[in-house]
């Protein structure tokens, strides 16, 4: 027979699927082609597979050879499909056992060496429901793979395929063997005084522990950056699973995840000049969007004010809503996109507003210009919101001892605060994680228990500060997540209190 | 008052306004009568003529019979009238020879003999209060704004008065910001005290009728001529101790008014700025002939020698929501106190704050949540100071 059919893996926009290369010789003048939506990449691919497999030592059958990539009407990209198109024409041409099933992806080099592709992870992932035998994969990629799979085969060349004996027809499949991260210590970058700035340090632990959105507006220096990425230790471990899904996401879209720090949490970090293409995806280059990347994470966008406003406007619906919903291609598709959104900026252009009388050299309609910035519909959707002033250098001094420097004990506190969220939400269907801030306001009011006179108190707060509704919701919520890191049942006078002081103020 | 002291005092008013009597004449009247005692306006005329006789040959006498027999009707018609409009619209007059008629103003030669006045009267009569007039440039630039603005903060805990025109720049602002932050506050008009100049300002003179004191030497209904405004310039001089010109161009009105307080003893006080920028030539040229430089409030307070207010917090409003904190069992009320105590002094930011009273961060942000819902305390560019209701 002179047919054969090896398994690999494509990507597609948010999609990882299996792929069926299937290579028929047949007789007729020597002629060689790909069908099956292949792009440039993919095309090229017959001059290195041809000189790979003539370098290696195996003969190149000079016959009319077709091969097809099915499912025939997905669009493929990239170089991972070399090793897998070799590996058939070797079977069909019978230089290797036809009687064994292989799924394999990797890119040739004309030497016949096999070499690894930034999507390693997601590529191998479609592999554990795929019904084959051996699962040839690159050494290259062996660190990455070797924490999440058993059962790999890991091959350098095509030339060590070729002495490799198939032999064994109980091989174990491929199964899923997370490994547990060895090393997960806070950096030592991180190992300051956090609670220096104590409100805004107790502002970020509220937003994290309830999934509410801060906003820091302070001088430039005052820390709102480091408070921000300190946050991201406050996150909750990630179990094994979430870990590999986070995983495979950023894998698919070629990102680099095997920093140890990446995997403590979530944390997206876009950079003011983003594109509204990249911030929420886009069918050509942007398949993911950091809004899709920061899902169930935090999204911190530092000097808020300077990032585009079509960007902006974008955000604040998905904020709102907790999904994209986009046409791709004209396919109509739907991401969950629920993110803790930290965002900071300076007060005016020059950032010193909030300093000693003499320092700001803006003019008052600098201000009041950058000040209008705030003013759009997005900063209705923050909850807290907070002033971070520069902390004086000799005031320090004497105070200095009385701050901690441990992240892990914040970190328990505010998971402590977590589990009684999850406790109190467990019995409603949610898909994202239960927070206060998150859960509908039908689920979270009929589990809200305050004190009367609390209750008292928010409403007379409420109409003295004559709250918008959005306000008011907001800071209930609040109010409920103070009281879960303070360990109240029920919401007390100061945890309504304590959420007001981060109320915004005109 | 009664009515038949209010017309008499029209009455005086309009015998110099109508130059029925001239000015000079109508004070040495005044000084001969006592119009302190209860007067009968019935007789006001007759007494006019009986003093006037005492100072004049018999040949004036008839002339000023003459034009009284002629005008008296008008002069009648006309005290009725703005006595109405001064009933209806609470504005009160007083004549030099009266108790509520400020003293500064009285020891000036160039005085009006009747003034109308709308507000607290008796506040600004004080004795320990201290009279300062800020004016200047009606085409302020941010820098003389910042000035108002940063420096009329740390005024606050003054017995300070502030003294202007209602003009537009320095004059409004000082006004605004004088009302801001507690500091009473005097506009001086150069039309009567029913109409506005500018137009906009319409809110902001009622604001000053309200909390402070609005005073013009015009009936109700007069409107303004060119020339008013200088003579508007002498009282705002003669009102005050000093005049604080915090921007002026090199010829302006403001330049105007430091000459009529030079000439009636008042200290000049200027704001230097540039020598390139046209709004502090003026200023500039002042300290050059000997005005006392002022960079900030703390050279104000140390010019006047002014002494801080003592004051307890919550007597100051007397319409606070005090039931709030009535219903928070777990907080205290002297708390609350002290840091009104120390918003007193000055505004300070959280951190200022924190060491100023040894509370905890948490227990700050509480207790300031509690003080803005009542609206005595607000905060600005992450500072937090004492409001006025």
């Amino acid at each position: 027979m002179s047919t054969s059919t090896v398994y690999s893996s494509s990507i597609n926009l948010n999609e990882i699927s299996l792929v069926e290369v299937q290579v028929s010789l047949n007789n007729g003048l020597p002629f060689y082609n790909i069908v099956g939506l292949g792009d440039s990449a993919i095309k090229e691919s017959r001059e290195r597979v041809k000189f790979a497999i003539k370098n290696s030592g195996y003969v190149w059958p000079d016959r009319r050879i077709t091969i097809n990539l099915s499912p025939a009407w997905r669009s493929k990209k990239g170089s991972s499909f070399d090793l897998a198109i070799a590996l058939g024409i070797l079977q069909a041409s019978k230089q290797l056992p036809q009687s064994y099933r292989f799924a394999a992806w990797g890119e040739l080099s004309l030497d016949g060496s096999i070499e690894s592709v930034p999507q390693a992870l997601s590529l191998t992932h479609p592999f554990l429901d795929a019904e084959c035998d051996y699962i040839l994969v690159p050494e290259d990629a062996k660190l990455i793979l070797e924490q999440y799979f058993n059962g790999l085969s890991f091959f350098n060349s095509l030339s060590d395929i070729k002495s490799y004996q198939f032999n064994n027809l109980f091989s174990d499949s491929i199964e899923l063997d997370i490994k547990e991260d060895t090393n997960i210590e806070i950096p030592d970058e991180f190992n300051i005084p956090i609670d220096l700035q104590e409100a805004a340090w107790r502002a970020c632990q509220i937003a994290v522990a309830g999934g509410h959105n801060l906003l820091m507006l302070g001088s430039a220096g005052s820390g709102k950056t480091t408070l921000a990425r300190a946050s991201k230790y406050l996150l909750p471990k990630m179990n094994e699973i979430e870990k590999y899904n986070i995983a495979l996401e950023h894998s698919s879209i070629g990102l680099n995840y095997e920093d140890v720090d990446r995997r403590r949490g979530i944390f997206r970090e876009p950079h003011h000049s983003i594109t509204k293409a990249a911030m929420i995806g886009s069918a050509y280059k942007y398949p993911l969007g950091e809004l899709l990347l920061a899902n169930n994470g935090i999204l911190f966008l530092d000097e808020v004010a300077l990032f585009r406003s079509e960007v902006l406007n974008q955000l604040s619906k998905i904020m709102e809503d907790g999904y994209i919903e986009r046409y791709i291609n004209g396919d109509f598709i739907s991401f969950n996109s629920r993110f803790i959104t930290i965002a900071a900026s300076n007060p005016c252009a020059c950032g010193e507003l909030y300093e000693d009388d003499s320092k700001c050299e803006c003019s008052d309609h600098v201000i009041k210009r950058y000040k209008d910035k705030f003013n759009t519909p997005l900063y209705d959707r923050f909850d807290l919101f907070l002033n971070v002033k520069r902390i004086d250098r000799d005031g320090l001094k004497d105070s200095i001892s009385k701050f901690k420097y441990d992240l892990s004990e914040y970190n328990q506190k505010v998971q402590d605060a977590r589990v009684i969220q999850d406790n109190r939400y467990k019995d409603i269907n949610f898909n994202h994680k239960k927070l206060n801030a998150w859960v509908d306001i039908a689920s979270f009011r009929d589990r809200l228990l305050i004190e009367d006179n609390a209750f008292n108190l928010f409403e007379t707060l409420a109409s003295n500060f004559t709250l918008s509704i959005r306000a008011y919701q907001s800071i209930l919520r609040i109010s409920r997540t103070i009281a879960d890191l303070n360990k109240h049942e029920d919401i007390q006078e100061q945890d309504i209190l304590e959420a007001f002081s981060y109320r915004r103020s005109k | 008052m009664n009515l038949d002291d209010m017309r008499i005092r029209l009455g005086l008013y309009y015998l110099q306004r109508k130059s029925i009597i001239k000015r000079r004449e109508l004070l040495k009247i005044i000084e001969d009568t006592d119009f302190t005692s209860n007067l009968n306006y019935n007789n006001f005329f007759d007494k006019i003529t009986n003093s006037y006789k005492v100072l004049n040959s018999s040949e004036k006498l008839m002339d000023l019979y003459l034009t009284i027999y002629q005008e008296r009707t008008e002069v009648v018609q006309l005290v009725e009238s703005t006595l109405k409009t001064c009933i209806d619209n609470d504005i009160s007059i007083s004549a030099i020879f009266d108790e509520t008629y400020p003293k500064m103003l009285n020891h000036s030669a160039d005085k009006p003999i009747i003034i109308f006045h709308k507000g607290k009267i008796d506040e600004f009569n004080e004795v320990s209060r201290r009279h300062i007039s800020v004016i200047g440039t009606r085409k302020m630039s941010a820098y003389g704004e910042r000035f108002i603005l940063n420096e009329f903060k740390k005024l606050r805990n003054y017995n300070l008065i502030v003294i202007s025109g209602l003009a537009r720049g320095v004059d409004s602002l000082a006004h605004k910001e004088a009302l801001r932050n507690n500091i009473f506050t005097v506009a001086c008009l150069a039309h009567g005290l029913n109409l506005t100049y500018p137009a906009e300002h319409k809110q902001l003179k009622e604001e000053i009728a309200e909390n402070g004191l609005l005073i013009s030497e015009h009936a109700p209904e007069v409107r303004a001529i060119k020339q008013y405004f200088p003579a508007r310039n002498r009282i705002i001089s003669a009102l005050s101790e000093a005049v604080l010109v915090v921007e002026a161009g090199e010829k302006s009105g403001t330049l105007i008014t430091c000459e009529f307080a030079a000439m009636q003893g008042r200290d000049v006080l200027a704001v230097p700025g540039s020598i390139y920028a046209e709004n502090s030539k003026g200023c500039n040229k002042l300290i050059r002939d000997g005005a006392i430089l002022i960079r900030n409030a703390q050279d104000i307070i140390e010019y006047l020698g002014l002494i801080p207010r003592k004051m307890d917090p919550f007597d100051i409003h007397d319409d606070l929501d005090l039931e709030l904190i009535d219903k928070l069992s777990m907080y205290n009320i002297e708390t609350l106190k002290d840091i009104v105590l120390i918003l007193a002094q000055n505004s300070f930011d959280e951190v200022e704050l924190q060491n100023a009273s040894g509370l905890s961060s948490l227990e700050l942000r509480t207790n300031i949540v509690i003080l803005e819902s009542i609206g005595l305390v607000s905060s600005n560019n992450g500072k937090y100071f004492l409001l006025n209701k």
